[in-house]
Order: structure tokens, then sequence, then C-alpha cells
């Protein structure tokens, strides 16, 4: 498999050396993020899939939902993984069946995020205690990748939670009845919070600080901060990366700006699900369900 | 009509293509020629590795088995000994499926058309060898032995048997996949309507045909297609 070939020694003075000058090669200011887009694909009656672009990077995030038995040791919860397996369709070096670096890095960073900051309350996906349960299963897909995957696919993967709903379910004794979607309206999840990744790269043994870097300033970077926090700045989870050292004031200035950028999502993610929810209601079936009349 | 085709969606991806018919969508990318790993290296045409990749969950034997069919018919279109020692990667990203339940082997088999079909213009878009043109059809048998052409899933979940064919643009015969129960009549009859359709896809259509039978299966979707990506192609030269 070819391996990503290195930036020439030329392209990685010259990116630095315009970054010394405050300018990055894209012409954003350090602390811009290229153009977001949200969207949620699929018919009337599909939920759980949302499709990120920041610039060129394009994450897809899957959710689906199954009923299973429990994990013995936690009878009351349900079961919540996140796979995020790295294709080559965004970038050759990264061969099926072999795990990456950058999926690794990845897949932990998303499990600490969001798996274990109790973002999904599990408990309420139980059904019968110790016997069923739902198993909600996310997927995520790296289409295209150009730096700044693990905000891409951190954002993708809540817009989604979000926008899922799963299948309603009556339980009568023992017996459980679950409803296919066109039964009965499905139930969105509980999400206690959303907390997003936000990723700082830092050059020059963290003088130079930048958010949302592309590739190429991925691959010229000394090393990088990702803070993970919600809305009200409740930090989630913070990870340092690369062998250069960040002093103290350092990350305090990663978080604060992070709080920032994590307030910009939230309200992005927000107006994305009122429009989608807009474009989606058009009185039909909700309409036809309701008992009372006009009169 | 045919189905929705967006072309170069990717921008990583040497070649790639979206195709959404009334069943599934996929999103395909190719990368290649490129660098081959030694075990999987050819010293005398280029290796074709496809990976399918279902929309949730991990992919199985399933998905090992689409993937062999799929090969195949690529590696009849390619002129694969263009480029020996190389390896052309293509990827295929279920991303809709049917909400139906629907049987096995019928999925299985509805899921090759657009496979093939996105495969295909994939390559176009990466510009790589190509020896002909291919185009896949979906058809399903219903109880009264009435054969449609990129049935429905209604259609499909009530259907006798499924087939999937695909043809050149001479009417050659690439991929042949059936399930459920038919008979050799049923077949014949069955290959005969694809290979129209087939055909119909990549024929120059003249104003003559059009106006007789403006009939969906008629229309050379993929012509109309491929001419407008080589228009686009060469817009540039109208400008200087």
């Amino acid at each position: 498999m070819p391996h990503q070939p290195a930036p020439s020694t030329n392209e990685q003075a010259f990116l630095l050396s315009a970054l010394r000058e405050n300018i990055r090669l894209d012409a954003r200011p350090l602390d811009a993020y290229r153009p977001i887009d949200l969207s949620f694909p699929g018919g009337p009656d599909e939920y759980g899939t949302a499709d990120v672009r920041i610039g060129k990077t394009r994450v897809l995030a899957k959710i689906s939902a199954e009923v299973v038995a429990p994990y013995a040791d936690r009878k009351f919860e349900g079961v919540f993984t996140i796979a995020c397996e790295l294709s080559p369709m965004a970038s050759a070096a990264w061969e099926v069946g072999r795990q990456d670096q950058a999926e690794i890095l990845l897949s932990r960073l998303l499990e600490k995020t969001i798996r274990r900051s109790g973002a999904l309350d599990t408990e309420s996906l139980c059904i019968v205690a110790g016997a069923k349960c739902f198993h909600i299963r996310a997927d995520i897909h790296v289409l295209d990748h150009d730096g700044n995957l693990v905000d891409a696919a951190c954002l993708a993967l809540i817009a989604a939670l979000l926008h899922f709903r799963r299948p309603d379910v009556e339980i009568h004794g023992e017996e459980v009845t679950v409803f296919p979607l066109r039964e009965r309206e499905p139930v969105k999840l509980s999400m206690q919070h959303q907390p997003f990744c936000i990723t700082t790269s830092y050059f020059d043994g963290g003088l130079i600080m930048l958010q949302d870097a592309t590739r190429l300033e991925e691959a010229c970077r000394e090393g990088e901060v990702v803070v993970s926090m919600n809305r009200f700045g409740e930090v989630c989870s913070m990870a340092k990366y690369g062998g250069a050292p960040v002093d103290g004031l350092g990350l305090l200035a990663c978080t604060k700006a992070a709080l920032e950028k994590v307030k910009m999502l939230d309200r992005l993610v927000r107006e994305r699900l009122a429009e989608d929810e807009k474009r989606r209601d058009k009185g039909g079936l909700m309409k036809e369900l309701r008992a009372e009349n006009e009169r | 009509m045919g189905p929705d085709i967006s072309h170069h969606p990717l921008a990583g991806a040497d070649g790639s293509a979206t195709i959404s018919s009334n069943l599934y969508s996929v999103l395909a990318a190719v990368n290649g020629p490129i660098e081959v790993q030694r075990r999987d290296e050819l010293p005398e045409e280029a290796a074709i590795e496809v990976n399918i990749r279902p929309a949730s969950g991990v992919g199985g034997p399933r998905e090992r088995w689409l993937e062999s069919v799929v090969t195949a018919v690529l590696r009849s279109v390619l002129l694969v000994h263009m480029h020996p020692r190389t390896l052309i990667q293509v990827t295929l990203q279920l991303t809709t499926g049917p909400t139906l339940k629907l049987k096995n082997a019928t999925r299985d088999i509805s899921v090759l058309p657009s496979l093939v079909n996105a495969a295909f213009l994939a390559l176009v878009d990466g510009g790589l060898p190509l020896q002909s043109t291919v185009t896949a059809v979906l058809l399903a048998v219903s109880g009264e032995e009435v054969i449609s052409i990129d049935p429905a899933e209604k259609e499909l979940a009530g259907c006798k048997s499924v087939h999937a064919l695909a043809y050149t643009q001479h009417g050659d015969l690439l991929l042949n996949e059936s399930a459920g129960n038919f008979n050799l009549e049923v077949w014949e009859e069955v290959a005969d309507r694809a290979e129209k359709a087939c055909v119909a896809a990549v024929a120059l259509a003249s104003e003559d045909d059009e106006m007789a039978n403006g009939t969906a299966e008629a229309a050379p979707w993929l012509r109309r297609e491929l001419e407008e990506k080589a228009r686009d192609a060469v817009a540039w030269r109208d400008h200087t």
C-alpha cells in the first residue's frame, strides 16, 4: 500500500514561515474554521444519518438500533458502540483490515468524548432489565480526508445521535412489542449533553496555535491538543498528542478558544435539526394519526 | 430517466461517483493505478481490489461475495494489461438501502446493479482506460410472470425471482446473477429485456426513436451522463 507522501521540505518551510507572519495558506485567520456544511440525507422516514463537510473533509455518520440482551454485569443499561473503520476511500494509505494510527486515535477520542462522558443516556435504552435492551450502533464513515478528522467525526456523530429515532416499544409483563417506524411514531434518544471536540494544532513549541488544520498543516505541526466540552463549558476530556511541550497558560487559552467554537457548532447543529424537522414534517403522519377533530 | 448521478463528489480519490436508484444509494471511489503490495502483484496486469462497505455494521461473507462478483465484471471492462504490476482500488460505500425487510438472497442480488454502475462511473471519472461501456440492470419477475425493470421495493418484496444482468454497449453479457424460482424460458425473456435496456442506456439516440417510444427503459441515461461529462471536461477549450 502506498504511504502518504510527507510534504516536501520547501512546502513545510513555506507554510511555517507564513504562519510566523500570522498567515495561513488558505488565507483564514488562525482560529477560523473552514465552511461547515451539515445535512441529513434520506427520505422522510429515514433517521440517524448525518453528513458533515468541513472544507474538503467529509464524514458520514449513521446510527442504527436493534434489540439485544444486555451485558450480564449491566442489567439496567442498553449498549452503545461506536465503529469507525477507515476505508481506502479517503486515503489510499488506509488499508482494509489493518488498524491505522489515525483510526486508533479517532476511535479512542470519540469513545472518551461521547461514550464515557455519558452523552447518551444508556439506561433509557433498557427495555426489560437483564433480558432485552436496545443496541445503538454508530458507524463513522470517513469519505474524504483533508485534516481535522476528529472535529468532523465528533460533529457528525452528535448530529446523527440527535437526529436518530428508535422504534417505539410496548411492554406487557414479559411480552415486548417493537413497533416498526410506519406503525408508530419513533422516539428520540435521550441525550444528557452534547459534547464537541475542538482540535488545536501547535507549532514552534506552542507559540503558534491554530484551529481546524488542513492535512498539510497537520503534517507540519508539532502536536495537537484536543479539548472536548459541551456548550456550558464543561470539559469532558483533554488530550495532547505530539512531543513538544505546551505550558499551562497555553492549555487554558486552548480551552477558552474551544468554548467559543463549541457554542458555534452547537448552534449550527440546532439550526440544521430544526430546518430538517420542518422539511420532513409536512403535517403528514402526525396529522393523520391525531384523533381529535377540527371542529 | 435512470438513476440520480453525481460525478466527482470527493476531492481525495482519483475518481468518484454517487448513484441513487429507487432502492440503493452507492458512493464509489477509485484510486489507481497505484503501488501494489507484493503478495497481490500480478506480473502482466493490474490487480483489482474492490471493497464494499455496508451503511451500518461491518462487512461479512455477503460483502466478500459481492466483491468477488463486482471484481470479475470490472476485470472484463478495464484494460488491465495497460498497467501491469499496479493496483486499481475500488471502494463502494452503501449509504442508503431499502427499508422493507427483503429475503437475504433477494437483497444480495438487488444491490449488484447499483454497485456495478457506481463502480463503472467512478472508473470513468478516474480516467482509467476501459475497453467497453457496461450497464447493469435489475429485473424482478412477479408471481404472474410479469417482468419489471428497476422494480420498486414492494415489487421486490413480493417477487418470484430477481435477476441482475450487465451488458456491454454491444450486448455482450458480463454479469448474470439470479435468485428465486424460475425456468429457462423466463430467464431467456428476462435476459432479452435486460439486454435491450442495457444497450438502450448507451445507444445513440436518434430523434425518431425518442418520438416513437419515450418509455423509461429506452432512455439513454448513461450515454447522456457520459456525454455531458465529456463536454464539461473540454469546456475550457471553448473559453480560450
